[in-house]
């Protein structure tokens, strides 16, 4: 039987995303579904450098990490060699925001480093030649659902349905605040004083983006069990191009108004509703749930 | 059709209470009275508003909307935020002086009536449009730099309440000069407390 | 006598490394391990509001994130401490901040063992080792991360310590969620490692109470033993750990001496070949990670085998995986004596933003000490290093008196077999290596 084949591929990384795939619980079932030609971790039919040098068609080819023209792995330069391997490719997966935008290691050199196809919020990072067959999945990391929902989906029908991000809208058409088990604080505007707590929203002060934020981190929870936010910690925005933030662990507000209000909402529509929400004291909100 | 009638009737109404309440008081306005200024009978007011109560929450809704729509003009406009400032007292003092009854049913009825508004009005419902307004104006102050970033009830008690103050003032006679003459050095004070 | 000079791609330890090797007379003389590019975190890093290092280190390494993450509240918490402000830690929040740690060093081993030392070994003995097995680990490491996602939100890359505590603000629920997977963790252990029960595995003294239980860990003695192997590996028998938890201490241990660490006496050292650089204590190479945290703690059964194996490549493979049972143990432990009602966090009284100052972090990764290093001016990073375990594990020595701890530990090998599997018993990462 023809077992379509994944050559999973590594830029400038640390490896997170790799590392959040072997977290997926059907991952023996799905080795024995495809080829691995390559993966950073698991066992592979061919090694680093002939993974590099590889002349074949790809059906799947997995890049993690940033883009630069210099970087080196396994003694050859990254660069040429990728670009062979996303001719041979029938689809690209750009996972994690390194990928996709560039993300925390672009920092290091902003005009030399770029994700696959995007660079920030541009379109002309390294690779964007390809982007006809680029799928991006950014997340630091990305979530193993999300990866093995695209290729599963793509070996099945052939295509899905994108965003102007090319990212799947089966995935980052949520916002992460969907699904937040402190949704109630937030509608009523009850912001959390302090970190630590059960109760409280975290976006009026403690830097929460998830209703800036694309992606189904409360609808697919990490680990099969909980997300940042359920456990009390601010989502960092980190699917967007913005990603990685500065003072991410605090809401830039004007005046006690965010700066950012929740994607697409205008800014006088939140204010009649939030605004006077804020001056509501509903007794139960304000007290310990336990 | 029938709608714009029943909005245009109670507005009738409401403006006819206001004058009523700033000229009578609150207390000693009955509805039987309200009803007879306007040539309307009694049943059919409470066809228009269940009760006193109701009427003086939706008359406070009434005026935070005007003032609201006014200032969500000024705030729209491309002039800095000192001009801003200016506007809104010039706009403030205005309604003072042409709606005198407006701004005194908001110090002398609201404020000081609280067990009216009570049920119904929680925090600041009834007055949203006006606050919404306040919001904007000193959210995109502090955005384009002009403003400093505080809490922003601070801003807004000083904004407000120093507005308040005048007309208070006013309303008891104490001022000798026209609310006009003291828009340039109000302006001046709050722009100068609230500047970045 | 013939030389020759053979290059090699190390491939899968969180990126690859060259290493260059100098035979003669069919033994290895010398080496010299390569990393062949660095992300710059360090310098990414500065600039950035104090808090933000929280996000940033993590993204050091996808396996040994957390720890990146301990390293980093620690740097913190010191700038606090030398400025005069006393941090407040509650014992909930240390012990699930230990607890997660300890979870992250376990899948850790489970995954070295099962994917890397398991298949060499099974190599060495002409077999394939059952992928089955390897996936059944992977499980195993997935219920351990799963303990980490309950209390942290998610696995790999949280950032749910912050100084003053932990953000989450756990209920008896996800206590006793926690408890079940480790209890599942434990139960591997002792269904697959070394059949047992884990209250008797923790507990064993010597290598010959160690092959009176069946399991992989006995057939990875016996084919240590059997293949000529158990003698080989030794590197200068000298331990060091900076970072302590319950059950890990700190110090350095010389051969079988335990004494008192400070890192004052850390050194650097850049190179022009390899983006990783040195580290030496006092001038000289140490050893890092659960062979050398064992060591320090005087942990018995590393010191029966040290009597006869002292450093070698069956103690740092035995005391590695007994580091999972003792670990579980440890976490099991640590959640039954968790009390919910104590403060998750305790807010600093000052925001650091306002502080300056320098602060030192320690903490015990999975492979060994990580430290991290701050400096904060004007309410921003202005400096920040870290040296990581690995650095201290795989150095290429410019002293003609002493190799470093993998020089040292290659010397006299003889085949593919025996490199591959000294080399990754010291379990490298490349990212970390270089950051």
């Amino acid at each position: 039987m023809y077992k379509k084949s994944i050559l999973w591929i590594q830029g400038i990384t640390c490896n997170g995303n790799t590392q959040s795939f072997l977290n997926f619980p059907r991952l023996e079932i799905f080795t024995k579904q495809y080829k691995f030609l390559y993966h950073p971790y698991l066992e592979s039919t061919l090694d680093i450098n002939e993974a590099l040098n590889y002349k074949e068609k790809i059906d799947f080819l997995i890049i993690e990490g940033a883009i630069s023209k210099e970087f080196v792995r396994a003694g050859e330069i990254f660069y040429e060699k990728v670009k062979l391997l996303c001719k041979n490719a029938k689809y690209i997966l750009a996972v994690g925001t390194c990928a996709t935008y560039g993300g925390i290691f672009k920092e290091k050199d902003p005009k030399n480093i770029t994700g696959v196809v995007y660079n920030k919020e541009e379109s002309n990072g390294f690779l964007s030649e390809f982007r006809k067959k680029v799928f991006n999945l950014p997340g630091c990391p990305a979530h193993p659902e999300w990866i093995v929902y695209t290729i599963e989906t793509l070996s099945a029908k052939g295509k899905l349905k994108v965003d102007e991000f090319s990212r799947p809208k089966e995935i980052y058409g949520y916002l992460t605040h969907h699904g937040c088990t402190r949704n109630e604080y937030f509608e009523w505007k009850v912001d959390t004083k302090n970190f630590g707590e059960k109760e409280g929203c975290l976006f009026y002060i403690q830097g929460c983006r998830a209703p800036i934020t694309h992606g189904s981190c409360n609808k697919i929870l990490w680990n099969e069990v909980s997300s940042k936010t359920r456990s009390g910690s601010p989502c960092f925005g980190c699917t967007e191009s913005s990603f990685p933030r500065k003072n991410m662990f605090e809401t830039k507000t004007f005046m006690s108004i965010p700066a950012d209000l929740p994607t697409g909402v205008s800014k006088r529509a939140y204010l009649t509703v939030t605004g006077i929400a804020k001056t509501f004291h509903i007794k139960r909100l304000k007290e310990k749930l336990i | 059709m029938a709608f714009l009638k029943k909005e245009e009737k109670k507005i009738n109404i409401m403006e006819a209470s206001l004058k009523l309440f700033s000229t009578k008081g609150f207390y000693n306005t009955t509805i039987p009275d309200i009803a007879k200024s306007i040539g309307m009978s009694v049943g059919n007011m409470y066809n228009y508003f269940k009760s006193k109560e109701a009427l003086a929450m939706a008359i406070m809704q009434y005026t935070s909307d005007i003032l609201g729509e006014k200032i969500k003009k000024i705030n729209k406009k491309n002039i800095s935020v000192y001009e801003k400032i200016k506007l809104i007292t010039a706009m403030y003092f205005e309604i003072a002086d042409k709606k005198p009854e407006m701004i005194e049913y908001f110090l002398r009825v609201y404020l000081s009536n609280r067990d009216v508004f009570k049920e119904g009005c929680e925090g600041m419902i009834c007055v949203s449009a006006f606050v919404t307004e306040i919001m904007i104006f000193f959210e995109e102050g502090v955005r384009s730099k002009e403003l400093r970033d505080q809490d922003f009830f601070s801003a807004f008690g000083l904004f407000m309440g120093y507005l308040g103050g005048m007309v208070f003032l006013k309303g008891e006679n104490v001022l000798d000069k026209p609310l006009d003459d003291y828009i340039e050095d109000i302006s001046k004070n709050i722009y100068l407390a609230l500047k970045a | 006598m013939s030389i020759k000079i053979t290059k090699e791609i190390i491939e899968k330890i969180e990126g690859e490394a060259q290493l260059e090797l100098v035979w003669g007379n069919g033994r290895v003389k010398d080496s010299k391990v390569k990393f062949f590019s660095y992300r710059g975190m360090e310098e990414i890093i500065q600039g950035r509001h104090p808090l933000d290092a929280l996000v940033f280190t993590p993204r050091v390494c996808g396996i040994c994130g957390h720890a990146q993450l301990m390293a980093s509240v620690h740097a913190l918490e010191d700038i606090y401490q030398n400025c005069g402000i006393k941090i407040e830690l509650s014992q909930k929040a240390k012990k699930i901040r230990d607890l997660t740690l300890d979870c992250e060093i376990i899948q850790n081993h489970l995954k070295w063992y099962f994917f890397i030392i398991l298949p060499i070994l099974y190599k060495i003995k002409g077999k394939v080792f059952p992928k089955s097995k390897s996936f059944k680990a992977l499980n195993a490491t997935i219920k351990a991360n799963k303990i980490i996602a309950t209390f942290a939100g998610q696995w790999p890359h949280n950032s749910y310590m912050i100084p003053g505590g932990i953000v989450c603000d756990p209920t008896y629920v996800e206590i006793y969620q926690a408890k079940s997977y480790i209890d599942e963790v434990i139960s591997f252990f002792e269904e697959e490692i070394v059949k047992g029960d884990i209250n008797s595995i923790v507990h064993i003294k010597n290598i010959k109470e160690l092959m009176d239980f069946e399991g992989f860990l006995k057939e990875t003695v016996n084919i240590i033993q059997e293949n000529d192997l158990a003698h080989l590996g030794k590197a200068h028998d000298r331990f060091i750990a900076f970072g302590e938890n319950s059950i890990f201490e700190k110090g350095k241990a010389i051969k079988t001496v335990a004494k008192g660490v400070h890192p004052r006496y850390i050194q650097e050292e850049s190179l022009d070949f390899t983006y990783a650089k040195n580290v030496t204590y006092n001038d000289r190479f140490y050893e890092v990670g659960p062979l050398a945290r064992a060591m320090i703690a005087s942990n018995t059964l590393a010191k029966s085998l040290h009597r006869v194996y002292k450093d070698s490549v069956l103690n740092r493979i035995v005391m590695k995986v007994m580091e999972i049972a003792y670990l579980s143990y440890q976490v099991r432990d640590t959640l039954e004596c968790i009390d919910i009602n104590e403060k998750s966090f305790i807010k600093p009284k000052v925001k650091i933003e306002t502080l300056e100052g320098t602060g030192n972090g320690f903490a015990e990764a999975a492979r060994g000490s990580l430290y991290h290093s701050i400096k904060i001016k004007e309410g921003k990073i202005d400096l920040y290093n870290i040296i990581t375990p690995t650095q201290w594990n795989l150095g290429n020595s410019t002293k003609s008196e002493e190799l470093s701890t993998i020089q040292q530990a290659l010397l006299g090998l003889r085949n593919e077999n025996e490199i591959s599997l000294i080399f990754r018993s010291f379990d490298e990462c490349s990212v970390c290596t270089t950051h």
